[in-house]
């Protein structure tokens, strides 16, 4: 049977225009990959050499230059390049998770209320959405002292963690990680690898950037490696990258 | 489904364009962020949105509680300001406009409570103050006048007012200006809680990208009077296509 595909990139290039420099700067040169539900794509490559914005391509956080970046959703593929707002947010409502490296959110609220926020939007009630949320910040190793505080007084460690929780807890299909562990201490770098684990056994399709060569050994099937930017434009690949179906 | 549809709106100020053919749908739940630098036409657009300037051009489409679509300049003024003080809100950037500066605390947010039908005394007493805590006021100033409050107090309490009808859709321009961080961070969480769990749709004019960033779901930047760029938040924010909007962007203090 043929694997069901959660995300089909096709010659994916992005180019920044920076007009108040009057400069050009390539970040993503032709890249395609497809990646069935349930496997995990890891992103490779050395600094600059554009995995974020690759990531950030797949998020409709940043529109492709050229190419395409279809995302199956809930009514089959979406376009993220030809899509309008209104079905990006649809699709990160029911479909797509992002989780990056910061936690970015307002101020002052609770850690629970913010690992609780996506499954309240997603509809549902608020006390099984925090009771839920509380589940996986005791998976996470959070303290339950912590459940009330902002995470803005954590630590580094503990605030990716929330950051980790916010974006798994909604079970996604798609999941997109941008380096999701780098201020981890190794156990719970484990955790977190089990969860990711998790993700995929329940069929979710995972791209991540991983520093870390345990992580990414411990999840990814696959990789694809993003040439460096350092010396002149980037070569082409001679091969086609390293995904085979 | 949509609350506020403009299409084609268009105002002048004398020879002045303040806003140029803009066309757009707010739908429930969802915040809506208007950025640009000051004389860029958000507060004209604004107050056309909320039926308060009659445009030259276009049109502004209320979507009513249960699915009448109402074209905002055809009904008549009356029902329009009816309007304004119960299902939708207008929070200005000056508080003074939208106070009444000689009646108590509790009197302001009582008069919008009455206007909107509430008989019961016990009540608008309990809601007053049901607001007052919600966006951090003290209880105990529930009978001083606004013109004894500090601006940022003023600020919230004209915030309180507007929300105490739970109004459907609310305007607000700059609401978040001249509030201590602490404030403005609780006030943005109080909007999102509301947008998430209660349905109300926000329409906000901010200068501050960064607030427009943390609440807003889409936003659409303005220049000269017209929508240069619009779209997802972080999109636009994060890969700025337009030249000014670059400009924006890159011109915040500190990391976005």
């Amino acid at each position: 049977m043929e694997p069901i595909l959660a995300i089909k990139a096709a010659n994916v290039s992005k180019t920044f225009v920076l007009h108040n420099l009057g400069t050009r700067l390539p970040a993503v040169e032709d890249v395609s990959f497809s990646l069935p539900f349930g496997k995990c794509l890891a992103i490779d490559g050395p600094s600059g050499s554009g995995k974020s914005t690759l990531v950030r391509c797949l998020y409709g956080n940043c529109l492709p230059t050229a190419g395409s970046v279809s995302v199956f959703g809930e009514n089959g593929f979406v376009d993220l390049v030809a899509a309008g707002p209104r079905e990006i947010m649809e699709l990160r409502k029911n479909t797509i998770s992002h989780v990056s490296q910061f936690l970015r959110v307002i101020p002052r609220i609770s850690a629970l209320d913010i690992v609780a926020h996506p499954l309240i939007e997603k509809g549902l009630g608020k006390n099984e959405a925090r009771r839920r949320a509380g589940t996986m910040l005791h998976e996470l190793n959070i303290p339950e002292r912590l459940f009330d505080l902002p995470p803005l007084t954590f630590s580094g460690g503990e605030r990716q963690r929330v950051n980790i929780a916010r974006g798994l807890i909604k079970e996604s299909p798609v999941l997109l990680l941008d380096e999701p562990t780098a201020s981890l201490d190794a156990p719970n770098k484990r955790i977190a690898v089990d969860l990711f684990l998790a993700a995929k056994k329940r069929g979710s399709a995972i791209v991540g950037i991983f520093h870390d060569r345990d992580v990414r050994d411990g999840v990814a099937d696959w990789s694809l490696e993003l040439p460096s930017k350092a010396f002149g434009p980037a070569k082409r690949n001679s091969s086609p990258p390293a995904v085979t179906l | 489904m949509e609350v506020i549809s403009a299409r084609g709106l268009g105002k002048s100020h004398g020879r002045i364009r303040a806003c140029e053919n803009v066309t757009f749908d707010l739908h429930e739940s969802e915040i809506m962020g208007i950025v640009g630098e000051s004389g860029s036409g958000k507060t004209t657009l604004l107050k056309l949105l909320a039926g308060m300037t009659t445009p030259d051009a276009g049109e502004v489409i209320y979507g009513g509680k249960d699915g009448e679509k109402l074209s905002m300049f055809d009904i008549p003024q009356s029902a329009r300001r009816k309007l304004l003080r119960t299902e939708l809100g207008f929070v200005f950037q000056n508080p003074e406009e939208g106070l009444r500066m000689k009646i108590s605390a509790g009197g302001n947010i009582a008069e919008r409570l009455l206007e909107g039908g509430e008989r019961s005394y016990r009540a608008v007493r309990e809601n007053a103050e049901k607001w007052l805590e919600k966006v951090e006021l003290p209880l105990d100033r529930l009978d001083s006048k606004p013109e004894e409050y500090s601006g940022g107090m003023k600020a919230r309490l004209q915030i309180a007012k507007n929300l105490a009808t739970e109004p459907r859709v609310v305007f607000l321009d700059e609401p978040t200006a001249g509030l201590d961080v602490s404030v403005q961070a609780k006030i943005l969480d109080l909007l999102r809680v509301l947008s998430s769990e209660f349905g109300l749709s926000v329409l906000l004019v901010t200068h501050d990208l960064m607030v427009a960033k943390l609440l807003s779901h889409r936003i659409m930047v303005m220049k000269d009077g017209r929508v240069i760029e619009s779209g997802l938040t972080d999109r636009v924010l994060d890969d700025p296509g337009e030249p000014y909007t670059q400009l924006l962007v890159s011109s915040i203090l500190g990391d976005a």
